[in-house]
């Protein structure tokens, strides 16, 4: 987060001893811990551990022509799986799951034209070594990269930056197994319909093998971060993303405090990337909730005081290495993609809602940009966005504050990230996607038995 | 304190210091080993690698046999089902859904051992 981490000690010095309140931690009720479901002996579980389930099978195909086989006999509903990233319960079936785990690696790549034809199962951060190896590097990386490239073009996974759009929009070529084992390749010139479809595809269409990824040379950025007055800092957010290739902030709740996060690229010699706060600091935060969710004036005093005390932080290293992170802390997530002009007034209200109605609440709020695109199912499509996304350690429950703040984003017209928490079904989905009919269309001429979908699917898609 | 006691205490300190590794070079390092099997090299590629030689992850990483030796203590019986059922950010079988006990146990063996 900043040079130096919110740690224990440093909120001890910061006066929580000192104002005489060592024994006292009042939570709220959704700071209570809730009791995870344990994993399914055989069975499978998301990151999170918020879905499960008890497949008849968990079948890990070498290569198409067993994943062929697989969808030829298997049981269904089959549903692909990367890494098990979304929230929502995209994969859970008592069918079969896919898992494309052997499926990755670099296939092919054009050195020109800076493509490289990549396994669908190939993870983010492998992806992301082996094109530098080869001196290339995506527009754009999401802030976590575990996920497979397969799950993150499913479900339209993004980054941040208002001249990038998500990683599905730049897919150049897509090999797709069906329900009845056929291979077909799609492309902007090649079965065009099912290309738009299945650059965000929800793993509804079938089984995702290979895509093409239009890239670019090598990427070094300088990254900058810094704590500002959260009224501020969304104040200048819409300039401050014109001006750097990437930038995001989040507001630090009953902080009064917002941290930035700019990326730009650079020729500055490369630096070691230290370790991150990021951990620390979010487990500073959330000792903060303990010890003063009860004194909210108290709490923001506090720490305004300590994070005073952290200075700018700047990087330059491998592109790769900076935007994406790790998460030690598993949570759920609920996120929506909104109109960019809408951005400082829900972001506003999202902070009220939490602020006056969830003392318990203390992750970020994390606020990102991205480019419009023309992909049918893309959260997206046809409108510059923004993206708010609020998070609960997976331990804590969520529904509360994800209810509360969900209607903010309805009101601005928007669009659940796929794979993120949200309550929405058909009948609410299909006004805001213009080409909704037309996924239908494709989704039902690839696969009319409905090998792909289920119960959670059906009420997703109608 | 005794003069005599206090120079040794500070021995033993630097002595301690200096047993400490550098973690970025523990970092490095977990980024150069990988299996001497190829089908174990595989897997491990696909699933643990992409946290066991991440110092953010949080994880032990692969080669740092200080901190995977407060885990051996455990038992590989143990380090096997935490694999298999998840343990803190690790979620159920740790990527590999293809993997069986054996092939835990083997992994564990790998990243656990001092190179």
């Amino acid at each position: 987060m900043a040079k130096k981490s919110l740690t224990r000690r440093a909120l001890l010095a910061g006066g929580v001893v000192g104002a005489g309140i060592g024994s006292v931690a009042l939570l709220a009720s959704n700071a209570r811990p809730v009791k995870l479901p344990p994993p399914p002996p055989s069975g499978w579980s998301n990151w999170s551990g918020g879905q499960s389930c008890n497949p008849a099978a968990i079948a890990v195909p070498a290569d198409e022509a067993a994943l062929a086989e697989l969808l030829k006999t298997g049981k269904a509903p089959f549903r692909p799986v990367g890494s098990g990233h979304s929230f929502t319960p995209l994969v859970p079936t008592d069918g079969t799951i896919v898992a494309l785990d052997k499926l990755h690696g670099i296939v092919a790549q054009d050195d020109a034209a800076k493509t490289a034809d990549i396994r669908a199962g190939t993870r983010l951060g492998e992806m992301s070594e082996a094109l530098d190896a080869i001196g290339q590097s995506t527009e754009i990386l999401p802030d976590i990269n575990k996920q497979t490239l397969a799950g993150a073009i499913a479900t339209s996974t993004h980054g941040t930056g208002i001249a990038f759009g998500s990683l599905s929009s730049y897919v150049d070529h897509i090999r797709l197994v069906t329900a009845s084992g056929e291979t077909i390749e799609c492309g902007p010139d090649q079965e065009t319909e099912i290309f738009n479809a299945a650059r965000v595809n929800l793993g509804a269409l079938g089984v995702v093998t290979q895509i093409r990824l239009r890239n670019r040379a090598r990427l070094v950025v300088e990254r900058n971060t810094w704590f500002e007055p959260i009224d501020q800092l969304i104040d200048r957010a819409q300039n401050l993303a014109r001006q750097h290739r990437h930038f995001e902030f989040y507001a630090l709740p009953f902080t009064g405090m917002g941290l930035g996060i700019s990326n730009d690229e650079s020729t500055a010699p490369l630096v070691a990337v230290p370790p991150t706060r990021d951990t620390g600091g979010l487990e500073d935060l959330r000792d903060l909730r303990d010890w003063l969710a009860w004194a909210p004036p108290l709490r923001r005093v506090t720490a305004k005081a300590i994070i005073a005390q952290f200075g700018p932080e700047k990087l330059t290293a491998p592109a790769y290495q900076l935007l994406s992170t790790e998460r030690p802390i598993r949570f759920n997530e609920m996120e929506y993609h909104i109109p960019r002009d809408s951005l400082a007034t829900c972001l506003r209200q999202v902070i009220q809602t939490l602020e006056t109605k969830f003392p318990a609440a203390f992750f970020p709020i994390e606020a990102r940009f991205i480019k419009e695109d023309d992909i049918w199912l893309s959260p997206f499509s046809g409108r510059p966005s923004c993206s708010i996304a609020v998070h609960v350690p997976n331990d804590e429950a969520y529904q509360p504050y994800f209810a509360a703040v969900e209607p903010i984003y309805h009101a601005v017209g928007g669009r659940p990230h796929w794979g993120k928490l949200h309550t929405l079904t058909a009948k609410e989905l299909a006004p805001l996607y213009p080409h909704w009919e037309d996924f239908k269309r494709v989704r039902l001429a690839l696969d009319p038995q409905g090998k792909f979908m289920t119960p959670y699917l059906q009420r997703l898609l109608g | 304190m005794p003069t005599r006691t206090l120079s040794a205490a500070l021995a033993l300190l630097a002595l301690a210091g200096c047993d400490k590794e550098d973690p970025a070079a523990i970092e490095a390092r977990a980024q150069t080993l990988k299996p001497a099997s190829p089908a174990l090299a595989e897997i491990y590629q696909r699933s643990c690698r992409t946290c066991h030689t991440v110092r953010d992850s949080g994880a032990p990483l692969t080669g740092d046999a200080t901190a995977w030796s407060k885990r051996l203590a455990q038992g590989m019986d143990t380090l096997t089902q935490h694999a298999i059922q998840g343990i803190r950010s690790m979620p159920p079988h740790g990527l590999c859904p293809d993997c069986t006990e054996d092939d835990f146990r083997a992994l564990i063996a790998f990243m656990s051992a001092k190179p």
